[in-house]
């Protein structure tokens, strides 16, 4: 049990992580945490 | 036309006008604002309701002029001619009125509604100078309201007069330049073929076009690319240029931008009342000893020095209180969640892997906070001015100095964004080449715990200090090289601004901090925190069984090496060792490639993971220090590694995006960081050995 939640967590986060640096490339993805919103656009 | 309740405002402006500080006080919302040119790149939008209208408001780059020179003056014009919003306020520096206005001539003459806002118009009158609003409005032909965006002052007005306009209870007039009888002769010329056939233009006004084609306006020439005349278009521009050429002996363009400033002129000798005292004023008292050429570099090392001697000193205890908290934290959780996955996912994964990133955060806000008061005293842009000597003997111009300062004061992506203002590719490219060297907020817990961890406290400020001129020669070097070798050709020739002085609000200054110290929290609890989650999952499987007869703390270090991170760090120590690295390091280095806050996560987590009894665990820095491995000069060889490789994988995604998606510059930059780090980390480390500065 204890196994399945921390491998269902470990997925979970790979998954996020993909999306995340996937719209890395597109010019209207989201906030990188860069601290800076008008410079790049990003909310 | 009137019974729409929604209406759109763009705002206009010279970098450095207090454009963004309007911006925020009509739309509530924060954006960045700071006190050098070009603060702004790309549009952006708020809305504020007023008198039953919903208001969106559009911060467009902040451009001298519409010209097609740079990126942020090409959005500016396209967005203005193209997206046509209903009214464009030009927001005028009233302490800087002539210079400001020239970009009024080229708005009003894309036939737009303009309402002038003339901010600053305190300073206007604190230096004893006056401005006949009503007066300069007439012969501008625009309506003008008095603001002071960083007292918040005029903005219902600055509403009202856009309202009312929009709704056509006042009228704007038509202004019109006398650009003199041979260029009006001229530009009639080419306007009567711009017309043949009623063809498209772009939605530009065929004066317009008229005019920047005889200034050579290379985005003009491509409007014109489409009509079925350009040949015969592009032959009378040659002759018309030709022609005023030998008129004037000077090219079209100056005679054009001194007509225009002869209007500015014009209307402000009959409107605006200089005192004399003026060209003596504080700023240029203050320049005379900031900008003095034995004197300025020296003082910006100072400020620089200051601002670091500053944050440590002051951040130092703090940072101590918040490792407390995460000790305390790890501690109380393994004491409630039983021994097992579970346990070591919180306390090894996230409370070791964030925590100590999140143990940092004082140490970010007091740096923010002293950065921010240089940044809003219009200290930064002197220091730009000063670099900018240094920096022509290594082929850039101080222009490139603020994308680097910009990375310093947060981080490289807004930093390569900012390499937009540059007008030349190749000066960008080197710009963006050379940014991401610099000390980012990412980076500064890296050096803040291998500097506190293996260098006398009181040493601090001075390593760092150190480390931030390490950056600047290393991207000053960097850029000769690549200009000599990679980008040749000449540097382009800028006018750097000098805004005048102001004294920082502490509330600007705090609400400048915790932006940028609130969006370091916020990655750390979401990018930082995953990627921490799979590098505890990567030390963590596949799990060894326990073994009889070896101790608990072999088994923990077996599992580690053993583990999947494990035997990728084995893999690549070979590459690392020379730099007096171990597969930790290496593992550390590779991790930081998805954002640098995270080498300090994955060494939280490998030490946190490498200790036997989770209660007992103490600080990451610690760990650093109980650990024989690490010593001073690999310390140092791992922070210059650190400091020069790989940009993060979100900067190394924009720097594609900027270079005009091109993978050949991507991998160039991939390389050549990586090279160079390489490099440096071995030299440092094998020649500290060599003589014998402790291995």
């Amino acid at each position: 049990m204890e196994k399945i939640i921390v491998l269902t967590v470990i997925f979970v986060s790979i998954g996020f992580l993909i999306r995340y640096f996937m719209r890395s490339f597109k010019s209207e993805g989201p906030c990188f945490g860069c601290e800076d919103h008008c410079r790049c656009g990003r909310q | 036309m009137v019974n729409k309740k929604n209406l759109t405002v763009a705002l206009a402006g010279n970098p450095n006008c207090g454009k963004s500080t309007i911006f925020n006080n009509l739309t509530g919302s924060r954006q960045h604002v700071g006190n050098y040119p070009g603060v702004t790149v790309e549009k952006k939008e708020g809305n504020v309701a007023y008198n039953g209208y919903d208001f969106t408001v559009v911060d467009l780059p902040g451009t001298y002029s519409l010209s097609a020179y740079s990126e942020d003056e090409a959005v500016a014009r396209d967005y203005i001619v193209k997206e046509k919003p209903d009214v464009v306020v030009h927001i005028v520096d009233a302490s800087n009125i002539e210079r400001n206005l020239y970009l009024y001539t080229q708005l009003a003459e894309l036939d737009v509604p303009i309402v002038l806002a003339m901010n600053m118009s305190d300073i206007v009158e604190k230096k004893g100078n006056s401005i006949d609003y009503d007066e300069l409005s007439r012969l501008l032909g625009k309506p003008i309201v008095k603001t002071v965006g960083n007292k918040n002052k005029g903005m219902e007005d600055l509403l009202e007069t856009v309202l009312k306009l929009y709704e056509g209870r006042i009228k704007i007039e038509k202004i019109k330049i006398d650009y003199g009888e041979e260029i009006a002769q001229e530009l009639k010329k080419i306007a009567k073929l711009l017309s043949k056939g009623k063809q498209s233009l772009n939605e530009y006004p065929v004066k317009w076009i008229a005019i920047k084609l005889l200034e050579n306006d290379s985005s003009a020439i491509d409007v014109i690319k489409k009509l079925s005349n350009e040949e015969e278009i592009l032959d009378q521009i040659e002759k018309s240029r030709h022609h005023l050429k030998l008129h004037f002996e000077d090219d079209p363009e100056v005679i054009i931008a001194d007509r225009r400033y002869g209007f500015i002129s014009g209307a402000c000798t009959q409107s605006v009342r200089i005192t004399v005292e003026e060209r003596h004023d504080r700023s240029d008292q203050i320049d005379k000893i900031i900008l003095n050429r034995f004197l300025g570099l020296p003082i910006f090392a100072a400020v620089m020095y200051g601002i670091f001697k500053f944050t440590f000193t002051f951040s130092e205890p703090v940072v101590g209180w918040f490792e407390l908290l995460f000790e305390w934290m790890g501690g109380a959780v393994a004491s409630v969640v039983p021994e097992g996955l579970i346990q070591s996912f919180l306390v090894d994964g996230v409370i070791g892997g964030v925590g100590g990133v999140l143990g940092f955060f004082p140490l970010v806000l007091f740096m923010f906070f002293s950065i921010a008061f240089f940044e809003d005293s219009g200290y930064m842009a002197r220091a730009a001015f000063v670099m900018d000597k240094i920096m022509s003997k290594f082929g850039l111009h101080g222009k490139s100095f603020l994308p680097m300062m910009i990375s310093t004061n947060g981080c490289a992506v807004p930093g390569i964004m900012a390499t937009r203002t540059l007008d030349s590719k190749k000066d960008r490219l080197i710009t963006m080449m050379v940014t991401p060297f610099m000390i980012c907020g990412a980076k500064l817990p890296i050096f803040a715990l291998f500097i506190g961890a293996f260098f006398p406290s009181e040493q601090g400020a001075n390593m760092m200090f150190l480390m931030y001129v390490l950056s600047i020669l290393l991207a000053f070097s960097s850029a000769w090289i690549l200009k000599k070798f990679v980008f040749k050709g000449e540097t382009a020739h800028f006018v750097m601004e000098l805004p005048p002085y102001r004294i920082p609000t502490l509330k600007g200054l705090l609400l400048k901090m915790w932006e940028r110290g609130w969006l370091y929290v916020k990655k750390a609890g979401t990018i930082i925190l995953l990627i921490s989650i799979i590098i505890w999952a990567g030390f963590t499987f596949p799990q060894m069984d326990a073994q009889e007869g070896v101790s608990e703390e072999s088994v923990a270090s077996m599992q580690m090496e053993q583990s999947y991170a494990g035997r990728i760090g084995k893999f690549i120590e070979p590459a690392v060792k020379p730099l007096g690295l171990d597969w930790r390091g290496g593992v550390a280095l590779i991790s930081g490639v998805a954002a640098k806050e995270v080498v300090v996560s994955t060494l939280g987590t490998i030490y946190s993971l490498g200790e036997v009894d989770a209660e007992e665990a103490g600080s990451l820095k610690e760990a650093l220090i109980k650990d024989a491995s690490w010593s001073p000069l690999k310390a140092l060889s791992f922070l210059m590694f650190c400091l020069i490789y790989l940009p993060c994988f979100v900067a190394m995604a924009v720097f594609y995006r900027e270079s005009g998606s091109s993978w050949k510059w991507t991998s160039f930059l991939v390389f050549w960081t990586t090279v160079m780090a390489w490099v440096a980390s071995f030299v440092i480390y094998q020649g500290g050995t060599l003589l014998g500065i402790g291995g």
